[in-house]
Parts: structure tokens; C-alpha cells; sequence
């Protein structure tokens, strides 16, 4: 067993952190297992205190707060994970583009990712929601085009180291086009950089997600998300502060074990860090 | 400076390579900037509600021939490039539109609200950058060690933390429960500085949280890489203390590298001021940012994201500048 946590370089940390996302997997797939409670049912006084009966007491319309935050994982998740696949979606193909064919193109397409990347997160989130509405598609694409932009830049920079290794250049004498050469034997080598970086955006796209619904502009009641339950949480923190404590909390350890999560996979994935 | 460094080169030749940096790094913030307007621009208009409507009042739509001559008058019936040369035209001088709150110049009310921002900001900084120094040097002393680990995964913890959360626990337990801070509210330093004090605590603290996790990375990789140089071992072999060789000689060397940290982190701490200063009723640039998203006030929203984008970029600018001008090793 220690030899299996050695070869895998497993400490206490990436424990927690393992177990941590492997109860937000199954909160997301099958809430039903955690609790028994609908949670959109008014089914008793509001802000009762954590009960026997109410494991995290109820909210400001007696709904079973456990409930509603077992039930909330699924949203958070949904446009945490949405957001950032779009993310890593539209800034593959940038990405690959402006460090493989390079030249004028990739001037063209680096100016326009530092127009995004000169607008602060939230601002542009902010902006962007103005326009669309406040809703959970419109906050998936919101925040995909927040942070395409730093993971283009990520792809871009592993294209042009990647471009002048020898077996690419072996790939094309063999005949090989430009889109096999940029999606299968570049993007192929650059895909451990690539899932390290997805598992932190995911990290940082939650935080935009709660950020955003805390505002009021993000996912919107009586559907439950983490974001959302502490803006409302705020206006009774002298009669119930767990109703405030309780939401923060798992928005921060999903954060923090999906951050630690991307360090191990870094670390793990780094052939100059690995020992055997 | 410039001195120090030329060594053999003629300095008229250092100084036009810096000119040459300098100019060649204005000229590609051009189309950034202009990118950027065309975005703020773009979002203005495809926001829900005809501007000439809102102008109008409610009853304008009424009036089909009143509309019309508004939309004349406001230039909304040109093409939308010629729309946006006009705007931009304006925006450069400064005319941002009227608030439709109160119909006062959008640039004036906005103006108003940045020294808030400006304090908020600054204290943050300050806190983040003193408790990030020690727990970075203390870390980087005993790299892998029980310590480092744990600092390290402190400041991965620090950088989770979603910053409004914080402040909420803050104004309950601080506030509400032991009642040693006011609640919220915005006092002008120059009116009543021990108040204005008590109320910046707690947004500065909640702000800087996440910053001490940024710095405090930052801080410990670059102590490690300083302290493992020659010079720290001579001033070792010479006997100075360890203190003054840990926070005199080797961090002078990383706060170079630290104000670019600072620059970029200027984005995350505007952005957070959005979350803060509404929790807070600080009522600085977030706290008037949230106010136009609630009442759909867009000239006001358009300008302060606009000067946003603008400071942002300006700083980085001087940061990058000042980089190259301090430190003579890095390559032009």
C-alpha cells in the first residue's frame, strides 16, 4: 500500500482531496442517496437551527437546507464543468492555430485574446450577462469565453515548443496535412498540460459561477446552487449565520480539492518530477 | 540605474533600445484597447432596452414620430460602425452619457466613487504583501519541509476561498455577533479617518485573503531561487544576521518580480471590489458597478468597465516598463 501511494505520489492532502471530489461525483449523479428531502418542499418553519430531522436546518422558507445543497452540487457542477469544456473547446482549435501556422494569424488572434484578457473576470461576466440574461446556459457561455483566453495561450505555447520536435517533423515528410499534423500529433502530445489546466479552470469557473449567482446574476431561485443560497443567506445573519457558513463551505472545498487535484495530476504528469 | 548597467555599451545605444521597447509596446496596446471598446461597445448596445426608449421615458413609445427623431438625434439610425466611431469619439472626451438615475454626467458620478476603490485597493495590497512576506520566507527557509508543505497547501486554500464568503463570516462573527466593527458604510478618509479605518478592515482583510495565497507562492519560489545564489552566501560568510539577509538583501531582489505580481493581481482585486464594496456598502466603483446591473443603468456600466479596462492595461504598461528599466538582465 505505501509503495502504491509512493509510485503515485499520494500524501495525506491528495487524499482528502480524492475524497472530497469522489462525494461531489456521486452528489452530482445520485443526490437521492444523500437525503430523502425535496428540496424545493416548504416543510416546516423557516430557520430552524440543525435538527435530527433537518441535518443543516432550513431556510428562509423552511426547505431543508441539506437538501438544497446536496441538490445544488448538481448545478454548481453543471456550469462549472459546462463552462469550462466550452472554454477548452473553443480555445483548442485558437490555440493550435496561432502556434502552429503562426505569422500574421497569430498576431491577429493573440491581440484579440488580449482584448479579453485586459477585461477583470467578473467585469467581463459582469458584462456579458448584462446582455444575455441571467441564467445557467447563458453563465456557461459567459464564463467559457472569461477563460478561453488564458487556456489558448496554453495550448499556443505547447504548440510551438511542440512543433519543432523532430517526430512532427518526421509526421509531415511522411505526408501528413495540416489539420493531422496540428489535432493528432500535436495535440496528442500536449494533452497532459492541457487536462492539468482543465481540472484548475474548473476550479476557478465555480468560483465565477458562485461569485455571479451570489450577485443575483448567475443561477437563479428556487433553483438551488451554493452561489445563490448566500445571497439570500446574507440578509439573516443575525438569526441563522450556519445558513451563510454552510453554502461558502463546500463552494470552498470543492474549490480547494479540485486546486489540489490539478497539483497532483501536475506533479504526477511531469516526467521530469516522476521517480519510480 | 541606466549607469550601473551599461558596462561596455554607450549609453545613447541602451537608451534607444529602451525607447524602441517602450514605443513597440504602446503600439501593441492600440488594437488591444480598440478590441476592448469594441467589446463594451457591442455589450452597450445589444443590452435589452432601446436607448432612445429610455431616453424618451415610459411613454415615449407612444409617439412613433417622437422615437423616430429621438433615434435621429441619438445617431441610432446609422450604420453600427459608424455608431461606434461616434461613441468612441465622445468616450475620448470624456462624455460617457447622462446616468438614468438622476440624468447627472456619467463620468462625474463615476469619478466620485474612485478614491473608495483606490483606499479599498492600496490597504489590500498592503495586508496581502505583509503576510505573504513572512509566510513566503518562512517557507522558502526549509524548502520540502513539514512547514513548507504546510504553508504551501495553506496558500492553495487562501486562493479557494471565495473572497464574498469570507466577508460574510467576517461581518457575522465580527459585526453582528462581538459588535467591535460597524456593519458597513463609507466614511471619506479626509472627514473621519478613525472611522473610515474601522469600516476598511474587513473588506481590505476579505480582499487581501486570496492575494496572501498568490503572493505567498510567489514570494516562496522566488526567496528559494535568491537564496541559493552566490551573493547570499558571501553575505553569510560575512556574519550579517539572518534576518537581515532574509528581508534586506534577498527580498530586495524578488520586489521587482513582485510589482509585476501586484500589476496583474490589480485585475482579480477590481474585480473582487464588485462582491466587497456591496456587501460592505463601501461605496466605491464596485459597489456603484452593482447599483447600474440592478437598475440596468448602461452609460454608467459602459464607463466604469470602460476605465477598468483602461487603468488595467495602463498599469501593467508602467509595471512592464519599469521591469525592464530596474533589472538589467532581462533581454529587450
Amino acid at each position: 500500500m505505501n509503495a502504491f501511494f509512493k509510485r503515485y505520489k499520494i500524501r495525506g492532502i491528495y487524499l482528502f482531496a480524492f475524497a472530497v471530489l469522489l462525494l461531489i461525483v456521486l452528489m452530482t449523479l445520485v443526490p437521492g442517496l444523500f437525503t430523502g428531502h425535496d428540496p424545493y418542499e416548504l416543510m416546516s418553519d423557516d430557520l430552524l437551527p440543525p435538527s435530527r430531522q433537518h441535518l443543516l436546518g432550513t431556510d428562509e422558507l423552511g426547505r431543508d437546507l441539506f437538501a438544497r445543497i446536496v441538490y445544488g452540487t448538481r448545478n454548481t457542477m453543471y456550469v462549472g464543468l459546462g463552462s469550462s469544456l466550452l472554454a477548452v473547446l473553443i480555445g483548442i482549435p485558437i490555440g493550435l492555430a496561432a502556434g502552429y501556422i503562426g505569422g500574421a494569424l497569430d498576431s491577429v488572434l493573440m491581440r484579440i485574446l488580449d482584448a479579453f484578457m485586459s477585461f477583470p473576470a467578473i467585469l467581463l461576466a459582469v458584462l456579458i450577462i448584462s446582455v444575455t440574461g441571467a441564467n445557467a446556459n447563458a453563465l456557461i457561455v459567459t464564463i467559457a469565453v472569461v477563460n478561453f483566453p488564458r487556456f489558448a495561450r496554453i495550448v499556443r505555447g505547447n504548440t510551438l515548443y511542440i512543433k519543432r520536435i523532430d517526430y512532427v517533423e518526421a509526421t509531415r515528410t511522411f505526408g501528413a496535412g495540416r489539420t493531422y499534423l496540428m489535432f493528432r500529433t500535436i495535440l496528442t502530445n500536449c494533452l497532459s498540460p492541457i487536462v492539468v489546466q482543465f481540472t484548475l479552470l474548473v476550479a476557478v469557473a465555480i468560483l465565477i459561477e458562485a461569485s455571479m449567482s451570489f450577485l443575483g446574476l448567475g443561477i437563479q431561485p428556487p433553483v438551488p446552487a451554493w452561489g445563490s443560497m448566500l445571497h439570500t443567506a446574507q440578509l439573516y445573519l443575525r438569526k441563522a449565520w450556519w445558513y451563510a457558513f454552510i453554502p461558502g463551505f463546500m463552494i470552498f472545498v470543492v474549490v480547494y480539492s479540485m486546486n489540489i487535484f490539478g497539483d497532483w495530476l501536475r506533479d504526477f504528469t511531469d516526467p521530469k518530477k516522476r521517480s519510480r | 540605474m541606466l549607469s550601473e548597467q551599461s558596462g561596455g555599451i554607450p549609453l545613447i545605444l541602451l537608451f534607444d533600445s529602451y525607447m524602441r521597447y517602450i514605443i513597440s509596446r504602446v503600439f501593441q496596446l492600440i488594437p488591444v484597447l480598440l478590441l476592448a471598446t469594441i467589446i463594451v461597445f457591442v455589450a452597450g448596445r445589444l443590452a435589452p432596452g432601446d436607448p432612445a426608449l429610455i431616453k424618451l421615458g415610459p411613454r415615449g413609445g407612444n409617439d412613433p414620430a417622437a422615437l423616430a427623431k429621438v433615434r435621429q438625434e441619438m445617431g441610432l439610425d446609422k450604420p453600427m460602425v459608424t455608431q461606434y466611431v461616434l461613441w468612441l469619439g465622445d468616450v475620448l472626451k470624456g462624455d460617457f452619457g447622462v446616468s438614468l438615475m438622476n440624468g447627472v454626467d456619467t463620468l462625474k458620478i463615476v469619478a466620485g466613487r474612485i478614491p473608495a476603490s483606490l483606499e479599498l485597493i492600496a490597504v489590500s495590497i498592503l495586508i496581502a504583501l505583509l503576510l505573504a512576506s513572512l509566510l513566503g520566507v518562512r517557507a522558502a527557509l526549509k524548502p520540502g519541509s513539514l512547514t513548507d508543505q504546510t504553508i504551501s497547501s495553506v496558500a492553495t486554500g487562501l486562493v479557494s476561498i471565495p473572497t464574498f464568503w469570507v466577508a460574510l463570516l467576517l461581518l457575522s462573527v465580527l459585526a453582528v455577533r462581538l459588535r467591535l466593527l460597524p456593519a458597513s458604510g463609507y466614511v471619506p478618509l479626509r472627514e473621519n479617518a478613525a472611522l473610515n479605518l474601522k469600516l476598511i478592515i474587513m473588506p481590505a482583510v476579505s480582499l487581501a485573503l486570496a492575494e496572501v495565497g498568490v503572493f505567498t507562492r510567489f514570494i516562496r519560489s522566488g526567496m528559494i531561487e535568491v537564496l541559493g545564489s552566490n551573493y547570499i552566501r558571501t553575505a553569510r560568510a560575512k556574519g550579517l544576521r539572518r534576518r537581515r539577509i532574509y528581508f534586506v538583501h534577498a527580498f530586495k531582489n524578488i520586489l521587482v518580480t513582485l510589482v509585476t505580481v501586484i500589476g496583474l493581481e490589480v485585475g482579480t482585486l477590481i474585480g473582487g471590489t464588485l462582491l466587497i464594496e456591496q456587501i460592505f456598502g463601501w461605496s466605491g466603483i464596485g459597489w456603484l458597478l452593482y447599483q447600474s446591473i440592478v437598475n440596468r443603468d448602461y452609460s454608467v456600466l459602459q464607463c466604469i468597465v470602460f476605465l477598468v479596462v483602461v487603468a488595467y492595461v495602463l498599469i501593467n504598461l508602467i509595471v512592464d516598463i519599469v521591469y525592464v528599466l530596474v533589472d538589467p538582465r532581462v533581454e529587450l
